[in-house]
């Protein structure tokens, strides 16, 4: 039925073999240098004609800082000060992940199975999980005083949840679909109701009593964290892991946000 | 020049790059690859300037660029991982890696078998997608099943398909 089955299609003449398309023309591609050009050095004028000190914002964040309930400033800045951003940038990141599901759901190509890695490999992400889940714990709690925090625990989630993928461990329909979306929007709803109960304190909307501002950053960060790590391994898989299981018993995967 | 005045300059590079590379390079995934790097030379420029402002005491950073970067990087991988999504998807309905406008006429519809209803059936279904322009196949979702000329749907007889990428799709 299917003259070229199971040989590589014929590229014919004139045709790009890539599929990605003709280069530009002689003309654009000279413009787009003189241009790229004269933006980088008008850039790097800008930036080298600046004063070597400005006052920027540092001090306000110190004078507010015993305040925001965080003895990190970044910490303070990103959950206490600007926590509309922050808010928004989890909307963000769930918008995405939702995206990629309502995407990736048409999709007729099924996916490539999981590359079988080698038995040392798989040894060396078994032994690597928990050290990653007390990492990403110890990164969330160091948030409060130095660098650390929400995103960077999220991300070491992240990245335990793609080693487990990779290492097979982390097999679709992991777990249930109320638990998936449970996760995917506790840091989103726990944010919004920090901000809300700052209401019946008399603030305003995510402005936190400065006594119990240190416990709120923490739930929000701890949830997000959670909210971060499963959002950033649904992206690298393209899709959702849920649904029920299959009938035939599977050994239960690492313990997973 | 202070170190940091020269990773702000390196970022600077970056970006200039990653524009260039987004206006010269026809294909998606090299301009989504552009996008990254021109965020992370904005993240440089952000973070190296944010150390004109130290704190008299500790010498840290301003920590608000600190904070913009961290949620500017949120930002920048999830627009990566829908824009690989879309690509993927639009590969599996075009055949193609590039945008239309930016597209060479890969294969010449007059002399290819399209896969029209009553014509005989294409020689794969990779040449059936690419002989059409591909906003014309994204609108005609899903292609009726017409033999062998077009995708082929789960319910059909398993056919082998080497799309251009080289990829086999049973």
């Amino acid at each position: 039925m299917d003259p070229t089955r199971g040989a590589p299609r014929q590229i014919p003449p004139g045709a790009d073999p890539t599929g990605e398309g003709r280069a530009p023309s002689l003309l654009v591609r000279l413009l787009t240098g003189v241009g790229v050009t004269a933006f980088g050095v008008l850039l790097a004028w800008a930036i080298l004609s600046l004063p070597p000190t400005a006052p920027g914002l540092l001090h306000e964040v110190r004078e507010h800082l015993p305040r925001s309930g965080t003895k990190s400033m970044v910490t303070a800045v990103l959950i206490n000060f600007r926590g509309y951003d922050t808010l928004l940038e989890l909307t963000v990141l769930l918008i995405a992940v939702l995206g990629v599901f309502v995407i990736r759901q048409g999709s007729r190509v099924p996916e490539p199975p999981p590359m079988p890695l080698g038995p040392l490999a798989r040894e060396f992400i078994r032994v690597l999980a928990p050290f990653l889940v007390i990492f990403a714990g110890y990164l969330l709690w160091a948030g409060g005083e130095h660098p650390g925090g929400a995103f960077q625990a999220g991300a070491i989630l992240g990245a335990l949840g793609i080693l487990l993928r990779l290492g097979g461990a982390l097999p679709d329909r992991a777990w249930g679909v109320l638990t998936e979306r449970l996760v995917l929007t506790i840091g989103i709803f726990t944010f919004a109701a920090a901000g809300l109960a700052c209401l019946a304190w008399g603030e305003t909307f995510l402005t936190f009593p400065p006594a119990h501002a240190g416990a709120m950053i923490l739930l929000i960060e701890a949830t997000g964290t959670l909210a971060i790590g499963l959002i950033l391994v649904l992206l690298f898989v393209g899709g959702s892991l849920a649904g029920t299981p299959p009938a035939t018993p599977r050994p239960t995967p690492e313990a997973e946000p | 020049m202070t170190t940091l005045l020269w990773y702000a300059l390196v970022g600077v590079v970056l970006l200039a790059i990653g524009f260039a590379s987004l206006i010269l390079t026809p294909g998606i995934l090299r301009k989504i690859i552009a996008l990254n790097i021109m965020s992370s030379g904005t993240f440089l420029i952000l973070v190296s300037l944010a150390r004109r402002s130290p704190d008299p005491v500790t010498q840290a950073p301003d920590p608000v660029p600190q904070a913009m970067v961290l949620t500017g990087i949120v930002v920048s991988v999830s627009a990566t991982a829908m824009g690989l999504a879309f690509l993927l998807r639009y590969y599996e309905a075009t055949g193609r890696l590039a945008l239309p406008e930016d597209d060479l006429p890969a294969l010449d519809p007059a002399k290819q078998p399209t896969g029209s209803p009553d014509g005989p059936p294409a020689t794969s279904s990779g040449d059936a997608l690419t002989a059409l322009p591909p906003h014309a196949i994204l609108r005609e979702e899903p292609l009726p099943a017409t033999g062998g000329s077009s995708r082929p749907t789960s319910g059909e007889a398993p056919t082998s398909t080497v799309l251009p990428g080289g990829r086999h799709r049973p």
